[in-house]
């Protein structure tokens, strides 16, 4: 078995500190725009230390994002040794993580943009000890070849199990890959259509709404309001109905994204999961994992003839556990 | 009732502990310094110096000595074929029985003070629960987490 250690990519680094980045982004635009734009480059102007003591702040975050995310890199290893996959990573405090092979629940291959430009992958992989619903190894972002490698290592710590229980039966037995299920353009319209994501729309709405109040003047808006809802209330059903539609569609267009190409394959005794158009993912599950199965159908499903089939595993972690859960079969 | 699991924690782990201790009544003693400065700048009352006073003695004394020896004394942990065992408590003493087949993984961490002592903290995960095992000697914890995983391994696979 191969002992040598393997390292993440260096893209890794930039992918961490982006992701960190990108969560203060909106304190910056919060900042920016509270002082009402008041900034000065100026050295005799009166916001001059103040412009320079916001963005100091800011800046200094921005380093620190970026030099945790050198640092991550820098120190993250991971390798394989006697069918166990170990990972060590940290600065100060070195931790060590062993996952025997067969204690895998699932391994999920995520591919974002940034991925895809750089032919990488992030490999997420998961056992049944989920504590605080992350995966238990994350690896950022690793070459295609080197994602392949595991999954390999992971087949021959499996083999060499069932060649010890009998010898003769062989190992490579390379059936042609069955695929179950493959979402046609049309079920993806369907789905997508039918697809209950309004609600998370609104919310995200309302979630940015209620973080703007600050400095949208509601009490003048209401007052609008008022004046309008005199006009009739025709126009304010209208209004409603075309944000509901905008929401819907919105919706429509992520579910059409994250549920292109949806396949289901069963292969080597495991559940294949791929989809997605811009960030392509795909998750592997063990079939002697899976917990439970759970067919919904939804009102509006139901008409079409569609019903939802959840496959739940021990290692299911919340947000990720609906990718890997919601498959969609024609039920007829 | 079984006997006590065999083996306890590293002597150096008493030291670990006792440096937290220290380091914790030193937290402790800034708080304190700062409310008998209060108490004499704004002129609080006076009971105020009394009660900082004892708490940091209180500290010093229960968590640089008293608290890490019980701990220390009551720590015991086995790694048997099929089970491992341990033991902690401070007042209430609590023994857990975790079958190799539940095992999962098998993490160890280093802290620059453990390190310093070539100490790490060994932590089982089920899929239920976190054990730890803190401050065993770094060699004893490598072979301690490579016996769990050959041992877990040949259970037959369990969720």
């Amino acid at each position: 078995m191969s002992k040598e250690i393997n390292r993440l990519h260096p893209i890794s680094a930039i992918i961490t500190s982006t992701k960190a980045l990108k969560s203060m982004i909106f304190p910056l635009v919060i900042i920016i725009i509270t002082n009402g734009f008041h900034f000065s480059f100026n050295f005799h102007s009166d916001n001059f230390w103040r412009t320079i003591f916001l963005f100091g702040i800011w800046g200094v975050g921005a380093i620190l994002a970026f030099v945790s995310g050198i640092v991550k890199w820098r120190t993250f290893v991971y390798w394989f040794e006697d069918g166990e996959l170990r990972v060590k990573y940290g600065l100060f405090v070195k931790k060590k993580r062993y996952i025997p092979f067969e204690r895998i629940q699932s391994l999920n291959y995520n591919e974002g943009i940034f991925h895809r430009i750089f032919g990488l992958v992030k490999v997420q992989v998961e056992t049944a000890g989920s504590k605080d619903r992350k995966p238990e190894v994350e690896l950022t972002a690793i070459r295609k070849a080197a994602a392949d490698v595991i999954e390999l290592e992971m087949r021959r710590a499996k083999n060499q199990v069932n060649e010890q229980m009998n010898d003769e039966h062989s190992l490579i037995e390379e059936v042609p890959v069955p695929t179950i299920y493959h979402m046609s353009i049309r079920d993806l319209l369907i789905l997508a259509i039918t697809s209950g994501g309004i609600g998370v729309v609104l919310s995200g709405v309302a979630a940015i709404i209620s973080q703007l109040s600050d400095i949208i003047p509601y009490e003048e808006i209401f007052n609008e309001l008022a004046d309008f809802a005199k006009i009739g209330a025709f126009l304010v059903a209208l209004t409603v109905i075309v944000s509901l539609i905008v929401a819907w569609f919105v919706s429509f267009v992520i579910t059409l994204i994250n549920y292109y190409e949806y396949t289901v394959r069963i292969e080597d005794e495991k559940l294949i999961i791929t989809k997605g158009l811009i960030e392509k993912k795909r998750i592997t599950l063990p079939l002697n994992r899976i917990q439970a199965i759970r067919i919904v159908e939804n009102p509006v499903r139901q008409l079409f003839g569609f019903a939802t089939v959840v496959v739940e595993s021990a290692g299911g972690n919340g947000e990720e556990g609906k990718d890997k859960k919601i498959t969609l079969f024609p039920l007829n | 009732m079984r006997t006590e699991p065999m083996h306890k924690i590293s002597r150096k782990g008493l030291t670990v502990w006792r440096l937290y201790g220290v380091l914790q009544t030193l937290l402790l003693l800034i708080v304190a310094a700062a409310a008998c400065y209060g108490t004499y700048y704004f002129e609080w009352p006076s009971f105020i110096y009394f009660i900082a006073v004892a708490v940091v003695i209180l500290s010093a004394v229960l968590s640089t000595y008293l608290f890490p020896k019980i701990r220390w004394e009551r720590w015991r942990y086995e790694v048997r074929d099929n089970e491992i065992e341990v033991q902690h408590g401070l007042f209430v003493v609590k023994r857990t029985l975790i079958p190799m087949v539940r095992v999962q993984h098998v993490d160890t961490t280093q802290g620059p003070i453990l390190k310093k002592y070539g100490l790490g903290n060994i932590s089982i995960s089920t899929a239920a629960t976190v054990h730890t095992i803190p401050a065993l000697v770094m060699d004893e914890a490598d072979g301690l987490r490579a016996r769990i995983s050959e041992l877990a391994r040949v259970a037959e696979d369990d969720v």
